[in-house]
C-alpha cells in the first residue's frame, strides 16, 4: 500500500467531493455521525459518499429482513464487535447478527466440521488463516464478488474467483514498555534482535504464533535465513516464553514482566497506550502483514442477510467503523490514509513480508514443524 | 474406637432388596460402562487416525503415524522427569498443608475454625488461569509485587522469589489441591471412634505419639485413596503449569498435550493428542488396581460405627496459637493475596504495579462492561442450566452407584466402582476430546447432542462422578445397617427406608458433593472449549477464557472477584446455617 500516492489521491478527491458534503451527515445513523464527529471526520471529502456506498438495493434489504438474522464468527471482543456494527445495527434493525467470538479452534476448525457434518454453524466466518484450504477442499464457501462493496476490496487481497476476500489486515510487530526500554535502543530489523544483547535471557516476551510473524519472515527472507533466524532465536536470544495469546501479552508488558514483546498487533497495544500504559509499538524490517480471510458459507440460511452484511462491512462505513472499535486499518482503497493507521510512522515506507494464502499452505507446516522443535527443545530445560 | 471385623449384620436393604434387583443395578453398570468406555472406544481409535479432522475418521486413514510422532520424539521424554516431581511434589506438598489444615479444624481446639472452612473452600471456583494470573503479579522475578516488596524492605538485590521454576509449579498446584484434599478429609477425620485414641492416652501415650501410632494409621487407607485422586489431579491440570512452567522452559506432560491441541498451525493435531494421552489410560488402570487394593484394605479396619460420638478434641494449650498462624499464613499465600490481587486488578483499566497513579486510575468499569455485555444474559442462563442438571446428576448417579457398591452384593459392584473412577484419571481435555469424536458420530445417526449444554453436561458427570462416589461410599459407609434394618423390620417399603432415613443422614453429603460439583462446573473450561458451539451455548468459563484470550485480564479479575465473593457468601450461610442448628 503506497501512503503518498494514496495522499494524492485523497487531495483530488477532496476538491471533488466537498460540494457534496453539506446535509449529508442528517442522514446518517447517528452512531455514524458520532464516530464521525469522534474521529473529526464530519464533513471530510473521504466520507462524501459514506451513505450513498453502503446502499446495496431495495430486494437484497427485503430478503435479509425476511431471514431476520445470520450468524457471524470472528475474533473481535464482543465490546469491539458491538461498537464497530451500531451503525450497520441502526441501519438494518430487522437484521439481527448473532455473533461468536472465540479462539482459533471455536471459530475456524468447528465450522468446518459441522459443514462436513451437514450442518452450518455459522453463515459468515471471519478470520481463516491456515483453515482456509480445508475450506475449499470442501467446497464449504460460495462466491461473494456480487456484492457491490466487493469492489474496493484491492485485489491482492480478495481471491479473483471471489470465494474469500479480506476484509481486516493486520500488521504484527513488537509492543515495548516506554519506561523500560528506549525506542533507539530497539532493533531496525528483526536480524539485529538476534544481536541486541541487552534484550538477552528473557527481557523478551514471545508467544507461539509462528503463524503471525514467522511464516512472513519465511515467505520474505527465505528458508535458509528463516532456520538460522529460529535457531538463534531460541537458543542465543533465549526469549521468555509465554501460554499468554498475543493480545494478553501487551497486557503483561504494560505492567514491565518483559521489556519488549511479540508479535502483538498495533491496534491492540493502541488500545493500552490509549489508556494511559507505558507501552508504545516498534516494527523492524521487514513488516510482517496478515489478512485474515471472511468467507460466506456454502448453503447458508441466511444467504442474503449475510450479504447485506458484508456489503456494509467493506463500504467506507463498515471500514471506518472497524478502525473506530479495534484500530484496525481500513482495507478499502479510498481509504488508504496515514489518517486511519495507528503507528503509522512504524509502517510508512519499510518494506512488508505478507502472508498470503498461497504461503500458508505451501509452507506453514514446514516453518510450524521447525517453530515446534525449537520450542520442545526449549522446554526441556527448565529451571529446577 | 472398634476395629470392626468385616462380617457385620447383613442388611435388609442390600440382601433383599437391590441384592435381588438385579435389573437396575445390570442396567446401570451397562449404562456406565456406555459412558465410560464408548469414549475411551474413541480416544484408541482416534489416536490411529490420521485424517486432519475428526469427522473425517475413517478405516482407511488409520495408522501408526501419530504414535511414532509422539513417541518417537525425544522431547515427550523429557517431559517425564518433570512431570514426575512436579506431580509428587505438588501432592505431597498439598496433601501436607490439607492434612494439616483438616487435623487442625476437627480434632483440635484451635479458635477460628469457621474460617478454614470458609476460606480453604473460596478458591475452588476460581478457575487456574486466574489464579495462575494472581501467582505471576505476586511472585514474578520481574515485577511480583511480593518480590518487589521484600527486595526493597530487605535491600536485597535481586527478587527473592522466582514462580517460574519447578518449585514455584509445585508451591502454586499443590496450594490448589488443598480445598478438595481438605474436603475430603475432613469427613475421615470427623468419622474417626475415639475410642483408639483414648485408649493410647490412658495407656500414657503422648499426644505427638498418639497422632503419630493411632491417628495416621487409621487415617492410611483413606488418605492413600485421596493421595491418589489428588495426584491425578495434578497430573491432568494445564492451566498452572502452561502460565508458569513456560516462561521458565518448563513442560509438564499436560501442557505437551495442550500444545499438540492449540497448535500454532490452528488445526489441533487429534490423533497425537489422543496418541500421548493413551499413556493416561495406563496411568487410569494402575491408579484403579492400587486404589482397589487400598480400599480392600482399608475394609479391614472399618473406623466407623454405627455409634453416636463427637471425635476427641485434642488440647494444643498454647500451641493453639501456632495452629492459627499456621492457618493464616495459608489462607495469606493460598487465598487472601490472590484475592487481594485479583480484586486490585478488576479496579484497573489495565495491568500496573501498586502505584498512587495506580489508585487514581481506578474505576468501576470493567464491572460495568460485564454487567453491560449482551451476551452475559445467555451465558449465566447457559452456566445455571450446565451446574444444575450437571450437580444434580452426579449427585444422583454417585448415590446410585455408591448405594450398589456400598451396600449390595451385586456381581458387578467392584466394576461399577473402577468405572465411575476411571475418567479422574484422563485429562478434561482428552475426555472432552473422546466425546467430542463420540457425540460426532451421534451426528451421522440422528442423535443431536453435539455443540450444545447437555454434551458438556454428560461429561462433566462422568468427570465428577470419581468424586462423587468416593464421598458417597465414605458417607454410606458411615450410617449404620442397624438403621435400615430396624426401618425395614417395622414394614418400610425401600423407597420410604431412602426418603427417610437414607436422605436426610446423608443431606451433609449430597448438598456437599453437589456444591463441589457445581463450583467445578463453572471453573472448568478444557471441556466447554472443545465442545461448545456458537454463541447460543457459551458458558461462564469460557467466556473467561475468551476475555483472557482477548487480554481483557481486568475483565477476567473482575469476574473472578465476584465469584470469589459468591462463593464466600455461599460458604458462610451454609456454615452458620449448620453451626445454628448444632447450636
Amino acid at each position: 500500500m503506497n501512503w503518498n500516492r494514496m495522499g494524492l489521491q485523497m487531495a483530488v478527491l477532496s476538491c471533488a467531493a466537498f460540494a457534496a458534503t453539506a446535509g449529508y451527515a442528517a442522514d446518517l445513523p447517528k452512531s455514524t455521525q458520532k464516530m464521525l464527529a469522534d474521529l473529526k471526520l464530519t464533513g471530510d471529502p473521504v466520507v462524501a459518499d459514506i451513505d450513498e456506498e453502503v446502499h446495496s438495493g431495495d430486494a437484497l434489504v427485503a430478503a435479509a429482513n425476511k431471514e431476520g438474522g445470520f450468524d457471524y464468527s470472528s475474533s473481535f471482543s464482543v465490546e469491539i464487535f458491538n461498537k464497530m456494527t451500531a451503525p450497520f445495527r441502526e441501519r438494518y434493525p430487522g437484521v439481527k447478527i448473532r455473533y461468536s467470538s472465540g479462539d482459533q479452534f471455536a471459530r475456524n476448525v468447528k465450522p468446518i466440521i459441522a459443514y462436513k457434518e451437514g450442518r452450518i454453524l455459522y453463515d459468515i466466518v471471519d478470520g481463516l488463516g491456515v483453515n482456509l484450504s480445508d475450506y475449499i477442499d470442501a467446497g464449504a464457501i460460495q462466491k461473494t464478488n456480487d456484492i457491490p462493496t466487493t469492489k474496493y476490496v484491492p485485489d491482492d487481497i480478495k481471491d479473483p474467483q471471489g470465494y474469500w476476500l479480506a476484509p481486516r489486515v493486520q500488521y504484527w510487530c513488537m509492543t515495548y514498555n516506554t519506561n523500560n526500554v528506549k525506542k533507539a535502543d530497539l532493533p531496525k530489523s528483526w536480524e539485529d534482535m538476534l544481536s541486541a544483547k541487552a534484550f538477552y535471557n528473557g527481557r523478551i516476551g514471545m508467544v507461539n504464533r509462528p503463524n503471525n510473524h514467522m511464516i512472513m519472515l519465511w515467505g520474505a527472507m527465505g528458508p535458509e535465513w528463516s532456520a538460522n533466524y529460529m535457531e538463534k532465536l531460541f537458543t542465543v536470544v533465549k526469549p521468555q516464553f509465554r501460554k499468554e495469546g498475543s493480545d494478553a501479552i501487551v497486557g503483561l508488558t504494560a505492567v514491565g514482566e518483559m521489556d519488549i514483546s511479540f508479535p502483538t498487533s498495533n491496534y491492540r497495544t493502541f488500545e493500552y497506550d490509549e489508556k494511559g500504559a507505558p507501552v508504545a509499538w516498534h516494527c523492524p524490517t521487514p513488516v510482517p502483514l496478515s489478512f485474515s480471510a471472511l468467507v460466506l458459507m456454502n448453503k447458508s440460511p441466511n444467504t442474503n442477510a449475510a450479504k447485506l452484511y458484508i456489503n456494509w462491512y467493506l463500504s467506507k462505513e463498515g471500514q471506518i467503523s472497524q478502525y473506530y472499535a479495534d484500530k484496525s486499518p481500513p482495507v478499502h482503497t479510498e481509504l488508504q490514509d496515514p489518517r486511519f493507521l495507528v503507528y503509522a510512522e512504524e509502517v510508512k515506507g519499510k518494506p512488508t513480508a505478507v502472508r498470503t494464502p498461497e504461503l500458508l499452505e505451501k509452507d506453514m507446516s514446514k516453518v510450524s514443524d521447525l517453530w515446534s522443535a525449537q520450542w520442545d527443545k526449549a522446554m526441556s530445560a527448565g529451571k529446577r | 474406637m472398634t476395629a470392626i471385623a468385616t462380617h457385620p449384620p447383613k442388611p435388609a436393604l442390600g440382601r433383599f432388596k437391590l441384592g435381588q434387583m438385579k435389573l437396575g443395578p445390570t442396567l446401570l453398570l451397562v449404562l456406565m460402562a456406555l459412558l465410560v468406555g464408548l469414549p475411551l472406544v474413541f480416544l484408541v481409535l482416534g489416536s490411529f487416525s490420521t485424517a486432519k479432522l475428526p469427522s473425517d475418521l475413517s478405516w482407511a486413514n488409520l495408522g501408526l503415524a501419530n504414535y511414532a510422532k509422539v513417541w518417537g520424539s525425544r522431547s515427550t521424554y523429557d517431559v517425564i522427569s518433570n512431570t514426575f516431581i512436579y506431580v509428587v511434589g505438588a501432592t505431597a506438598f498439598g496433601i501436607v498443608m490439607a492434612t494439616a489444615l483438616a487435623w487442625l479444624t476437627e480434632r483440635t481446639n484451635m479458635p477460628g475454625k469457621i474460617w478454614v472452612y470458609g476460606g480453604v473452600t473460596m478458591t475452588l471456583a476460581i478457575p487456574g488461569m486466574l489464579q495462575a494470573m494472581a501467582w505471576v503479579l505476586l511472585f514474578s522475578p520481574r515485577i511480583g509485587f511480593v518480590n518487589v516488596f521484600f527486595k526493597n524492605l530487605l535491600g536485597l538485590e535481586a527478587m527473592p522469589f522466582n514462580i517460574y521454576t519447578l518449585t514455584g509449579l509445585v508451591v502454586v498446584e499443590g496450594l490448589r489441591l488443598v480445598p478438595t484434599a481438605f474436603l475430603m478429609l475432613v469427613p475421615l477425620l470427623r468419622s474417626m471412634d475415639p475410642a483408639l485414641e483414648e485408649a493410647a492416652a490412658m495407656s500414657g501415650a503422648n499426644q505427638r505419639s498418639t497422632l503419630r501410632k493411632v491417628t495416621m494409621r487409621l487415617m492410611l487407607p483413606g488418605l492413600v485413596a485421596v493421595v491418589i485422586y489428588q495426584a491425578i489431579t495434578a497430573l491432568e491440570v494445564f492451566e498452572v503449569p502452561g502460565i508458569l512452567g513456560l516462561p521458565g522452559g518448563i513442560y509438564v506432560f499436560s501442557t505437551k498435550i495442550y500444545s499438540i491441541l492449540y497448535t500454532p498451525m490452528g488445526t489441533p493435531e487429534y490423533g497425537q493428542a489422543n496418541a500421548l494421552a493413551i499413556i493416561y489410560v495406563f496411568i487410569a488402570v494402575a491408579a484403579i488396581w492400587l486404589y482397589s487394593r487400598v480400599i480392600r484394605r482399608s475394609e479391614r479396619f472399618t473406623i466407623v460405627s454405627g455409634k453416636g460420638y463427637r471425635p476427641r478434641l485434642n488440647d494444643l494449650g498454647h500451641w493453639r496459637w501456632a495452629g492459627v498462624l499456621f492457618v493464616f499464613l495459608f489462607m495469606l499465600f493460598a487465598i487472601i493475596l490472590p484475592f487481594l490481587t485479583l480484586l486490585y486488578v478488576s479496579f484497573l483499566p489495565f495491568l500496573q504495579a501498586p502505584s498512587i497513579k495506580a489508585f487514581n486510575a481506578m474505576s468501576l468499569r470493567n464491572y460495568t462492561t460485564i454487567w453491560n455485555m449482551e451476551l452475559i444474559g445467555t451465558v449465566m442462563r447457559n452456566t445455571a442450566l450446565l451446574v444444575v442438571v450437571t450437580s444434580t446428576a452426579t449427585v444422583v448417579f454417585s448415590f446410585l452407584v455408591s448405594i450398589i457398591v456400598v451396600r449390595s452384593k451385586f456381581w458387578g459392584r467392584k466394576l461399577l466402582d473402577q468405572l465411575a473412577f476411571l475418567p479422574h484419571a484422563i485429562p478434561g481435555m482428552v475426555i472432552g476430546l473422546a466425546f467430542f469424536w463420540m457425540f460426532l458420530q451421534f451426528e451421522k445417526v440422528n442423535i443431536p447432542i453435539h455443540g450444545g449444554i447437555l454434551a458438556i453436561s454428560i461429561v462433566f458427570t462422568v468427570g465428577f462422578m470419581a468424586y462423587g462416589t468416593r464421598s458417597m461410599n465414605a458417607a454410606i459407609l458411615q450410617i449404620h445397617k442397624d438403621l435400615e434394618e430396624a426401618a425395614q423390620t417395622s414394614g418400610a417399603p425401600t423407597w420410604r427406608v431412602m426418603w427417610r432415613i437414607f436422605l436426610p443422614l446423608l443431606m451433609p453429603t449430597v448438598i456437599g458433593v453437589w456444591i463441589w460439583t457445581m463450583l467445578h462446573a463453572v471453573r472448568n473450561a478444557g471441556v466447554p472449549l472443545i465442545l461448545y458451539e456458537g454463541s447460543d451455548h457459551q458458558v461462564l468459563s469460557v467466556l473467561i477464557w475468551n476475555l483472557w484470550d482477548q487480554g481483557q485480564m481486568g475483565m477476567v479479575a473482575a469476574i473472578g472477584t465476584l465469584m470469589i465473593v459468591g462463593l464466600l457468601l455461599l460458604t458462610f450461610c451454609l456454615r452458620f446455617v449448620r453451626f445454628g442448628a448444632r447450636a
